[in-house]
């Protein structure tokens, strides 16, 4: 989940890791009003939105004042993302398809990979983003649209007969 | 995917290619992991060597803190207090002192 967010494994692991101290820290919190995956999993989505955007931040910041000094470097965007877990054969529409996600409103992608990447139900993903069953289905059907105007060039190149 | 122009048949290949995310194997963390994790979560829960023992304490902390402003508060109280007094008028005058020395003129003379 946080790394298909950050998509990079070393700030993947930095989430995780402050997942795990965040959970032990607050464990005592815990109301037991809603499942305890789905609070680990609402602590997880809001750490790596949280990473994702200070590394966004940090990016202009640095465009920034490489326009002022020759010392600051731009920081460069990571190379195309790879998911481990990924089959071998379906390893270059997977990057393409990763690469669409990125591009998502933070919403429509966090509900994104819950449904698809994680298998969450309509409902789960409703409870996670603390939000509405419908709200959910909106931000789902926004996010497929995305994601076909964005890969429809390719769709075409694939489905050549 | 198969090629199609027929918009269901469309939707079903995108789904198919959505779906393919299912199919991914969950990520596993990078060797010693929680080695790094148990590194990490005792250096955050670790008390500061700087402070000494009985300030991380936050009682003794706040005791400590209550002292140094009623200390504070006690100082300036007394130094408005000193600065209104009147300062008292010197009464020592000569005969006082000349009394105080035994510097009666008639005694030194007494015998004449």
């Amino acid at each position: 989940m946080a790394l298909v967010i950050v998509q990079q494994e070393e700030e993947a692991e930095d989430v995780a890791q402050e997942v795990f101290i965040e959970v032990y820290q607050t464990i005592d919190r815990f109301r037991e009003e809603s499942r305890l995956s789905t609070w680990i999993y609402r602590i997880t989505t809001s750490k790596a939105l949280e990473h994702h955007r200070r590394r966004k931040a940090k990016k202009r910041f640095a465009f920034i004042t490489s326009l002022f000094g020759s010392e600051n470097e731009v920081l460069h965007e990571p190379a195309d993302f790879h998911h481990p877990g990924v089959a071998l054969e379906n390893k270059e529409q997977m990057k393409l398809l990763f690469g669409a996600i990125a591009a998502l409103p933070e919403s429509q992608k966090v509900a994104f990979t819950l449904h698809y990447l994680n298998q969450a139900s309509y409902q789960e993903v409703a409870e996670i983003m603390q939000n509405t069953v419908s709200a959910v289905e909106s931000l789902l059907h926004r996010a497929k649209q995305n994601l076909r105007k964005q890969l429809n060039t390719y769709y075409t190149e694939f489905n050549k007969p | 995917m198969n090629p199609s122009n027929n918009p269901s048949d469309q939707h079903e290949s995108w789904e198919n290619w959505f779906d393919q995310l299912k199919k991914i194997e969950p990520a596993k963390p990078r060797p010693f992991f929680y080695t790094r994790l148990q590194a990490r979560l005792s250096a955050r829960t670790e008390p500061s060597a700087v402070l000494p023992w009985w300030l991380r304490n936050p009682g003794y902390a706040l005791g400590a803190l209550c002292l140094l402003v009623g200390l504070n508060v006690a100082a300036a109280v007394a130094s408005d207090w000193a600065a209104e007094r009147v300062p008292e008028t010197d009464q020592y005058t000569y005969e006082e002192f000349a009394s105080e020395y035994q510097l009666n003129r008639q005694g030194l003379y007494a015998d004449e």
